[in-house]
């Protein structure tokens, strides 16, 4: 897997939600500031897609993805792509959704509405 | 009075309910008894007759006697057809009526010894009477009583016949009390009814208002459904049409900056509509808590009526203020809700004064035990119409009102409900075009030690001057579930000109962390629904790497350790040190830009002061040069001129409080731009009309030609 992982091209930023005007803001605010090759998914099936073409640096995951659901492709994406930080969006900010994400390997959590800043805040880490 | 239906309507109390119920029989009574004792009576007088004219063989004194007794019953008989019981007390009437009767007639017949047949037949009325009276067994239970002793008295003048008479006295007396009691039974039986009844009615009654009351309610949540995303429509229509203007056609950066106004402004509206809609769901939900402190009063006063007075000046409106001692100088309440209900209540009045006045007079009842504050204004006043719609939501005067005098036609209904929740009022009186008073009631629970004062105080010199302390700029969020340290602190921190987010809880403060990103969090570790050790522990766990200083009234080392192994980067301890707690804040955020602490110094720090007067003045003189090349501009016809001066008036006035001069000055910059536009359009149509005449023009020669 890890032989595999390292064949792969890189890529720096996934976005995967099911609203284009949220992926289009995010990636709008990544640009502003960064120059990062930034692929966009709709769903669990692109999103896997994406995953297992090029390696990450950041992922950012919705977990309301219409008929799918973030958290249980959290796992999935976590062992596909060691490298990358996967960061939850979500806009239910239910402490539990928090915990489960965290228990599950997020490596941040954030809140919709949210502000551009926490976004940055996730790209300069 | 008659047993109808009509008659249960009113109250429902056991005792008034057994008095009617003993008055309904009384009166049902009423025509019966007559005619039984008037029987009674003229059998007794029959038997009487009979006796005297069939047993001859009488003594003289005999005959006499039979013939008063006769005499007297004929009296009675009388009485009864001729004196309606309707004069006398029931009861006493029929109590009386027995004992005359029974009374004359046992001792007569005792004395003459009489036929046991006629003393039978009197006995046998009697008892008959007994019965018929279990209307009131309590009667019975007397008249009984005297009859007994009556017979018992008579049979011991009579030793002969005395087992006769005991005999007939003792089985008067069961009789009676059988009487009495099957009365009894039949009493209660009759009340336990009724009352079943009654409860019934009641029931039924309660219930079909209860529908009636829902289906009411439903009624009004629908309208106000129905208004509020009317309400909510109309801003968001402005929104987006002028965010679409902006995208599809090319506009002047004029144009842009103006759209771009109007879509902020409404954003504005809409957040207003919004955050007084979520006061109204809390109220109705009854989750709105409302505080109980104790604040000085006329602190208080004075921060209302500073920022009333700014804003009377605003609309050029003259407002003054009367105080009716004595006053207390402290009052439990909220001061936050009660704060904006008189805002409310006042910004309305100068709102609706047009160039008027309004005036605020505060006074304490006479028996100390209510607060009243009565805000006249002399503006357009209210309908009866209007006046009957004025608390309630979304109903402001009409629709045309709301989008003239601004707000969101809540604020009333939302300090209405607040005022009940406080345990006052809010009342008002109008006159069309004479204006309005209104008259916000509270009552007061004071401290415990309550001063009382005979005139208003010397204002507080209030916090240090904020130009005195550094500055410093940043996001910080404040977890701290007590409301007061949580005031406190938000105090300090407003002072360094700090953005300050607040949350009460941990959770709260968890949804906030993970929202924005804030430079500097506090942390207060014993919260409410989730304690500041977990929430730091969540904040670190979602990847959130602000520094976060733990609040804490535990500083033992062991406790320290704990909240820096959950991720805390300090430790502040409470009760909070000034020095301590600057010397922290200082440690985390930077200080502010030059440029950047002049646009953060608040309009309210700014606004009053030597400096700002001074300031205002020197900005009258610059006005009076712009209004001269206002003028020659025009009167040159040099239009851009002409909007370039009025659009740098727009942007001062508005600094120094002249809000009015700077929309006035809008007003004549966005005549031109529509003047420009008009032009350019028309010029458009012009030309290309004259295109096409001449096109089509040309096309007839042609066709004439050949």
């Amino acid at each position: 897997m890890n032989s595999a992982n390292l064949l792969k091209p890189e890529r720096d930023v996934l976005i995967v939600d099911d609203a284009f005007d949220v992926r289009a803001m995010i990636k709008a605010i990544i640009r502003e500031s960064y120059n990062f090759r930034i692929d966009e998914a709709r769903d669990q099936k692109q999103a896997l897609n994406f995953i297992n073409k090029f390696n990450y640096q950041k992922i950012f995951l919705d977990i309301d993805l219409g008929k799918d659901d973030g958290l249980s492709i959290l796992g999935q994406v976590k062992e596909l792509q060691p490298k990358a930080q996967v960061i939850m969006i979500s806009a239910h900010n239910t402490l539990d959704n928090v915990r489960s994400a965290v228990v599950k390997g997020a490596d941040g959590f954030i809140v919709k509405p949210f502000s551009p800043q926490k976004i940055i805040s996730f790209l300069e880490s | 009075m008659n047993a109808s239906s009509n008659h249960f309507a009113f109250s429902n109390s056991p005792t008034e309910l057994n008095a009617y119920f003993s008055a309904l029989q009384r009166e049902r009574a009423r025509p019966f008894v007559p005619i039984v004792i008037a029987c009674a009576m003229t059998l007794s007088l029959i038997g009487l007759l009979h006796d005297t004219l069939l047993f001859s063989p009488l003594s003289e004194q005999g005959l006499s006697l039979r013939l008063i007794q006769i005499a007297m019953l004929a009296c009675l008989l009388g009485l009864q057809f001729f004196i309606s019981p309707r004069y006398f007390q029931l009861e006493t009437f029929i109590l009386w009526s027995v004992i005359i009767f029974a009374l004359p007639s046992s001792v007569l017949y005792t004395l003459i010894m009489d036929h046991p047949l006629l003393l039978t037949l009197n006995l046998a009325l009697y008892l008959c009477a007994v019965v018929l009276i279990q209307l009131t067994p309590k009667l019975a239970i007397q008249a009984g009583v005297f009859m007994v002793i009556i017979f018992l008295g008579c049979q011991l003048m009579i030793r002969e016949s005395f087992d006769l008479w005991f005999s007939a006295s003792m089985f008067l007396v069961i009789w009676t009390a059988a009487a009495i009691t099957a009365s009894k039974i039949l009493e209660n039986h009759n009340r336990r009814l009724f009352m079943f009844e009654r409860q019934l009615y009641e029931i039924n009654r309660v219930a079909v208002k209860a529908q009636e009351d829902e289906s009411k309610a439903n009624q009004e949540k629908s309208r106000f459904l129905a208004n509020m995303s009317h309400e909510i429509r109309t801003p968001l229509t402005a929104i987006m049409g002028f965010a679409e203007s902006i995208k599809h056609d090319s506009k002047s950066y004029q144009e842009i900056q103006e759209a771009v106004d109007i879509i902020y402004r409404n954003g504005e509206y809409l957040l207003s509509l919004i955050k007084d809609i979520l006061d109204i769901s809390k109220v109705e939900a009854g989750k709105l808590n409302i505080e109980s402190k104790s604040f000085s009063l006329f602190d208080w006063l004075h921060q209302i009526i500073d920022a009333v007075d700014r804003l009377a000046e605003t609309k050029q409106v003259h407002f003054d203020c009367d105080f009716n001692f004595p006053l207390p100088e402290q009052i439990n309440g909220d001061p936050l809700r009660l704060q904006q209900v008189l805002m409310n209540v006042l910004g309305n009045a100068i709102k609706f004064a047009s160039a008027g006045k309004v005036s605020l007079k505060v006074s304490a009842s006479d028996n100390l035990k209510i607060i009243v504050f009565t805000i006249t204004d002399n503006g357009i006043g209210m309908d009866d119409k209007t006046l009957r719609n004025l608390f309630r939501p979304f109903v402001q005067g009409d629709s045309s009102t709301t989008r003239r005098y601004g707000g969101t036609g809540l604020g009333l209904y939302i300090s209405y409900q607040l005022m009940q929740r406080m345990g006052g009022d809010i009342r008002v009186q109008s006159t069309p075009n004479k204006g309005s008073e209104f008259t916000v009631i509270l009552p007061m629970i004071l401290p415990a030690s309550c001063i009382w004062l005979d005139e208003e105080p010397l204002r507080r010199i209030n916090q240090e001057h904020p130009f005195n302390q550094q500055q410093l700029s940043g996001r910080v969020l404040l977890a701290e579930d007590q409301p007061d340290n949580r005031e406190l602190i938000k105090h300090l921190l407003q002072q360094l000109g700090v953005d300050i987010t607040t949350a009460s809880n941990g959770e709260e403060a968890v949804s906030h962390a993970l929202q924005e990103d804030y430079h500097l969090i506090l942390m207060d570790m014993q919260m409410p629904v989730l304690d500041g050790l977990a929430a730091t522990k969540l904040i670190r766990d979602a990847g959130c790497k602000a520094p976060i200083v733990a609040l804490t009234a535990n500083v033992m080392t062991a406790d320290i350790e704990r909240y820096k192994n959950a991720g805390c980067v300090e430790v502040l301890a409470k009760p909070i040190q000034r020095e301590r707690f600057t010397e922290i804040i200082h440690s985390f955020l930077e200080p502010q830009q030059e440029s950047v602490a002049k646009q953060n110094q608040s309009a309210q720090a700014f606004s009053t002061g030597e400096q700002f007067n001074n300031l205002k003045q020197n900005y009258y003189e610059t006005l009076k040069q712009e209004l001269h090349q206002l003028r020659e501009s025009f009167s040159q016809e040099q239009i851009q001129t002409l909007k370039k001066v009025a659009h740098r008036i727009k942007g001062s006035a508005g600094n120094f409080n002249l809000s009015n001069v700077s929309e006035a000055a809008a007003d004549i910059e966005q005549a031109i731009t529509n003047l420009e536009r008009c032009f350019y359009y028309s010029m458009e149509s012009i030309e290309q009309n004259i295109q096409r005449q001449s096109h089509n023009e040309q096309v007839g020669n042609r066709s004439e030609l050949s």
